[in-house]
């Protein structure tokens, strides 16, 4: 978990969430989202934090291995390209998404959330999140290659 | 992609969306509706399927016209309308039961389970293909009640009033009204990288199989069905397709490919091959008696060269009969995928009970589907 280590190098640095906060510009409850999972930092954050806690970025973030090959596959190569404007055309592909397909999608891959999981607090059968994921990778990828990045 | 790429894309989803999924009561809410729609519906079109197809039959039997007159006449004669019209319902239903030995249309549960007999032995795509509304009637009302307990029933609809996003807006919407499952485009890693799939220990491989089908059927194999039996509604089994049965073998033989068919590179094959038969003995220096085949190395290259080129032509025309089936397949929400090298009339996929049960193949097509136990 991001979050955990966020907070486990952040108390071994004998920082509070405040003194934290202060170092990035951030509110202390924004700290507080990230360490209990609530939100992530963006990855310029997570390079400040890095550089705080002099350590790896690697160290900070918990990639999912299984989670980036099921959407790694479904998103163009976007290392060439400026990430807020990666930033933007996800939330605009977002927001063409009903609420419902968008929020399985953002529990899976911005949560990290096991099937199981987004179908027990959206009381839904697991078959039918993994179709709404399945369904919402492709049409990503359709609107990728779309817009021509 | 770099991980990290990944990572700065998702970790700028805007706020509003991250706060709209934490919602949980609201989001379920959402599918609550859209399920609730979709059996309206999905009940609407069976009620008017349903009578629409009385209407037909009884109007074929030239009944309509005279079941009519004699409620016209009771109408007239009677103070309680309603009372008679109920009983003309019934009078009709017990002549078709009398007429045809089929059971009272009524008993949606019962109809689906013959169907899905009927499947577990082999059907034709007609079949399905008039049977489906009723089955699928049936089983979506079945499943969703299942999952969402009664708070998905006509008689008990989501309280409309509630102050949530309007999601009619979106412009996809309505995609959840017709959500089936579709595991097209899935890459085979993953699949082979889940642990959860199920797969088959039969040994059968495909072209070992001499049973055949008629064109325009599918068949799904007893042990797939035995496989089937035991598992969930949502288990993905691996499955090997069989598609040997719709292979046209004059149109294989005579299909031309770099100049070539296989009939004619067969009927070269059966010169050379008769011509290695030939034989001459000798007494060789270690006085002992020797046989070999008249210039055998020779004619066994060319023999080799004569079965690659045949194996060649087999293997572009199944491909490009595999390619044609993968029409079928998307359409049935499902994946093609090949096996090995080796030059055979299978292909493998992964499905799930429903998909299989729905599955529905063109005129010119057959499959018999076997539980996979590997990839070749």
């Amino acid at each position: 978990m991001t979050g955990h280590k966020i907070a486990m190098l952040r108390t071994q640095a004998n920082l509070t969430q405040e003194q934290l906060a202060e170092k990035l510009y951030v509110t202390r409850e924004l700290v507080s989202k990230w360490e209990t999972g609530k939100r992530n930092p963006d990855y310029k954050t997570i390079v400040k934090l890095a550089e705080i806690f002099s350590v790896d970025t690697d160290e900070i973030i918990n990639h999912n291995e299984f989670l980036f090959s099921e959407l790694s596959e479904f998103l163009p190569d976007i290392s060439n390209y400026k990430s807020e404007k990666i930033k933007e055309l996800l939330n605009s592909f977002l927001e063409t998404l009903n609420i419902r397909d968008r929020s399985v999608f953002i529990r899976r891959y911005y949560f990290s959330e096991e099937i199981s999981d987004i179908a027990k607090e959206y009381n839904i059968k697991e078959s039918n999140v993994r179709t709404i994921l399945m369904r919402t990778r492709k049409k990503l990828k359709k609107y990728f290659q779309e817009v021509e990045i | 992609m770099k991980k990290d790429d990944l990572y700065d894309a998702i970790s700028g989803i805007d706020e509003k969306f991250l706060s709209d999924s934490e919602n949980f009561s609201n989001i379920s809410n959402e599918f609550r509706k859209a399920n609730s729609r979709k059996i309206g519906i999905i009940s609407s079109l069976s009620a008017f399927s349903l009578i629409l197809a009385m209407t037909l039959f009884l109007n074929s039997k030239g009944f309509l016209n005279n079941e009519i007159e004699k409620t016209s006449t009771i109408i007239e004669n009677s103070d309680s309308v309603n009372s008679e019209v109920i009983s003309t319902v019934e009078h009709s239903t017990d002549s078709i039961e009398l007429d045809t030995n089929i059971k009272p249309t009524d008993n949606k549960t019962e109809v689906s389970k013959e169907n899905n007999d009927t499947k577990t032995t082999g059907y034709r795509t007609e079949e399905v293909t008039n049977k489906r509304p009723t089955n699928n009637s049936t089983e979506i009302i079945e499943d969703e009640n299942q999952d969402n307990n009664d708070a998905i029933s006509e008689n008990n609809p989501p309280d409309n009033n509630e102050t949530i996003p309007d999601a009619d807006n979106k412009p996809d919407d309505s995609d959840f009204d017709s959500l089936k499952e579709d595991f097209c485009g899935i890459d085979l890693e993953n699949w082979l990288n889940n642990p959860d799939v199920i797969w088959g220990d039969t040994e059968i491989k495909g072209s070992d199989s001499s049973e055949k089908i008629a064109l325009g059927s599918i068949l799904i194999s007893d042990d797939l069905n035995k496989l089937m039996k035991s598992g969930n509604l949502n288990d993905v089994y691996a499955v090997m397709v069989d598609f040997s049965s719709c292979i046209d073998e004059n149109e294989l033989l005579n299909w031309e490919y770099n100049g070539n068919t296989i009939s004619e590179l067969q009927s070269e094959y059966s010169k050379l091959s008769s011509f290695t038969d030939e034989t001459y003995t000798y007494i060789g220096s270690d006085g002992i008696e020797h046989t070999e085949y008249l210039s055998s190395n020779d004619k066994k290259e060319e023999i080799k060269k004569i079965k690659q080129a045949i194996n060649e032509i087999k293997a572009v025309y199944y491909d490009m009969k595999i390619q044609q089936f993968s029409d079928s397949f998307h359409k049935n929400g499902l994946e093609i995928y090949k096996g090995g090298e080796e030059v055979n009339t299978i292909f493998y996929t992964f499905t799930n009970k429903n998909l299989l049960k729905e599955f529905v193949c063109k005129e010119n097509e057959a499959f018999i589907f076997y539980p996979a136990s590997y990839f070749k």
